[in-house]
């Protein structure tokens, strides 16, 4: 069996998800040696162009990246979103909800007219996705599982039920059954993390996106039991899922 | 069923030994403001009584993940099937969560013997312990009946002052108390009379009451199939599973394949599901059979009190309150549920 050519991309992101391929270790080597990697900066200079399987990472956010994304679908077979930034544009959508010009001016100063600088957008808001990685940054367990699964040509296993499944096979206390509760989005975000944030303390910010069927309403209503303003509401949705479908 | 005495201060120390010679002991121990199941270094980190444990201990008979097959691809193939158990004493189990092992053990050996289960439940010495007061404002277990085991301990313990009162329930058990055990006499089993009565009377008076009979369950909810509360409460759900999750009595699993990404090794693994999950209704193709959450509750609840119930002559509700405590939007709670299908009957 020819191996797969397999290349990694960039956009806005801080390419965190591609650091986290880099240090799987030893299952690097496995993975290089199960794939051709032909493009893949953080790991070699050498830039190849002809590849079946396409990692994405990063969001859209220059009329520039749109051009070069649909370059990227037209050469592979599959496109894989990488991470959060590429899924539902996470953290960069963060910017959609404020004055553009401010934005622009805020972060390229008095030159700020010179760039080109757009919306931020998922890149399914571009091309056609085939397969998602979620998550910021993505889980490595998933990735190799993924990875593997559509090297072999098997649709790979992305759950579709809540962090919270993973939080109760944990054991861990509920964050809203704690003394002083904190909100998390853990009852309608996508599972797959094994309830990282929640099993340190933390709260689900969401990173994942959410599942395939997101209950607001009730989640709203869990919120406001524990006193959340709609502002705080909307800050939660915006800090990775301003984008998503439903969030208003 | 035999019973004997044993010093408290002695079953401590005997535990102690078995820890320190290297066995595995696992425990309620305090989490934050509740309680898990967790391997002990020593008897003192046992929580003896509430709070309750987040969740049941059934994963340490049915893990939550268990591989059950590996396989490589080389030149040929090779598959291997992976049946695994350690050898552990579970301590500490309340009546609500032995009798949940008891009903996975019926249901793990109907028809097709689950290895799997079957091997960690062999390796498990059950010590259970009663409880002498309500572990959480959730918990119904005397509503259900299951402030006693029914079965599926090696030994559960009553706390009697300086001593335990210890009812035998196998050969591993009376052997492993053999040695610092005394014979019960008429006395003792007076005190442990009294002792339950008392229970009870609390049980009855702080535990929420059952409105319905307890083995009128399932004709109540056969008949309320089309009741509107299930959507009203379905209404509210998220389908996150919590409920199955934390669940003594829900037994579902998935089962899935990893490749690992050399692409010649593989293994394949169970994992809990549950009923309140859209995975777990999706099929192959892509369709959804339960679409509707309110659909699913009424599935769940018919499992613990009304399919299962009718079935093995049980409920397989244990009453723990678990998933009534769970749930955000408060809707799944069964004893909760049957007691407004009950009310909204107006010819009651
Ligand atoms: S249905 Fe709820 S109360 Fe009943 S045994 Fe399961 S978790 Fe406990
Ligand atoms: S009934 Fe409650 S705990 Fe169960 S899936 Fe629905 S929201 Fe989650």
């Amino acid at each position: 069996m020819e191996k797969p050519k397999v290349a990694f991309f960039e956009f806005t992101c801080c390419e965190g998800c591609q650091l986290t391929v880099l240090s799987l270790g030893d299952k690097l080597l496995d993975l290089f040696e199960s794939v051709d990697v032909v493009n893949f900066r953080e790991a070699s200079s050498y830039r190849g162009q002809d590849y079946e399987i396409a990692f994405i990472e990063g969001s859209i956010s220059t009329s520039k990246d749109i051009d070069r994304i649909r370059e990227i679908r037209k050469k592979a077979k599959i496109c894989v979103a990488l991470g959060s930034c590429a899924h539902i544009a996470g953290v960069n959508a963060i910017k959609n909800f404020h004055n553009q010009l401010e934005v622009k001016k805020r972060v390229y100063g008095e030159k700020a007219w010179a760039f080109d600088s757009i919306l931020a957008q998922p890149i399914d808001a571009v091309i056609k996705v085939d397969y998602v990685i979620p998550g910021c940054p993505i889980d490595k367990k998933e990735f190799l599982c993924v990875a593997a699964s559509i090297s072999n040509g098997v649709r790979p296993f992305i759950p579709e039920y809540s962090v919270c499944v993973e939080c109760k096979m944990k054991g861990n206390v509920c964050v809203y059954h704690k003394p002083n509760p904190i909100v998390c989005m853990g009852p309608i975000t996508r599972a797959g993390c094994g309830a990282a944030c929640p099993s340190v303390g933390n709260a689900c910010e969401g990173c994942r996106g959410l599942v395939s069927d997101p209950n607001l309403e009730a989640y709203e209503g869990v919120l406001e039991e524990h006193g959340i303003s709609a502002d705080d509401k909307m800050r939660f949705y915006r800090m990775y899922n301003g984008l998503v479908g439903g969030v208003k | 069923m035999k019973s004997y005495l044993v010093s408290k201060g002695d079953f401590l120390e005997l535990i102690d030994g078995m820890i320190e010679n290297g066995k595995e002991v696992v425990a309620p121990v305090k989490q934050e403001n509740q309680a898990n199941f967790k391997r002990i270094k020593s008897t003192k980190d046992i929580l003896w009584s509430g709070p309750q444990t987040v969740i049941s201990p059934k994963g340490f008979v049915f893990p939550q993940e268990e591989e059950l097959i590996e396989y490589e691809v080389e030149d040929g193939i090779w598959v291997g099937s992976k049946v695994e158990a350690k050898s552990t004493v579970l301590l500490g189990i309340h009546p609500c969560d032995i009798n949940g092992i008891a009903l996975l053990d019926k249901v793990f050996a109907e028809k097709n013997l689950d290895e799997n289960y079957l091997k960690k439940r062999e390796s498990a010495t059950i010590i259970g312990v009663e409880c002498l007061t309500p572990c959480s404002p959730e918990s119904f277990c005397y509503r259900k009946g299951s402030v006693l085991p029914w079965d599926g301990f090696d030994l559960f313990l009553t706390d009697v002052g300086d001593d335990f009162f210890v009812e035998v329930g196998s050969e591993a058990g009376k052997t492993l108390i053999s040695g610092i055990s005394r014979k019960t006499i008429q006395s003792d089993a007076k005190k442990l009379k009294k002792i339950r009565e008392k229970r009870d009377n609390l049980f009855a008076k702080k535990q929420r009451k059952l409105k319905p009979k307890l083995e009128e369950l399932p004709k109540l909810l056969k008949e309320n199939y089309d009741s509107p509360i299930w959507d009203e409460r379905g209404a509210k759900c998220f389908g996150c599973g919590s409920c199955n999750m934390v669940c003594p009595t829900c037994y579902c699993f998935d089962v899935r394949d990893c490749v690992e990404i050399n692409l010649k090794k593989g293994s394949r693994s169970r994992f809990w599901d549950g009923c309140m999950l859209t995975d777990f209704t999706r099929i192959a193709s892509g369709e959804i059979f339960r679409e509707e959450r309110g659909a699913r509750l009424r599935h769940r609840t018919n499992r613990k009190d009304f399919y299962l119930f009718e079935k093995w002559g049980r409920t397989f509700c244990t009453g723990c309150g678990r998933c009534g405590k769970a749930c955000l939007t408060k809707i799944v709670d069964p004893l909760d549920i049957e007691n407004e299908l009950y009310g909204r009957k107006g010819r009651r």
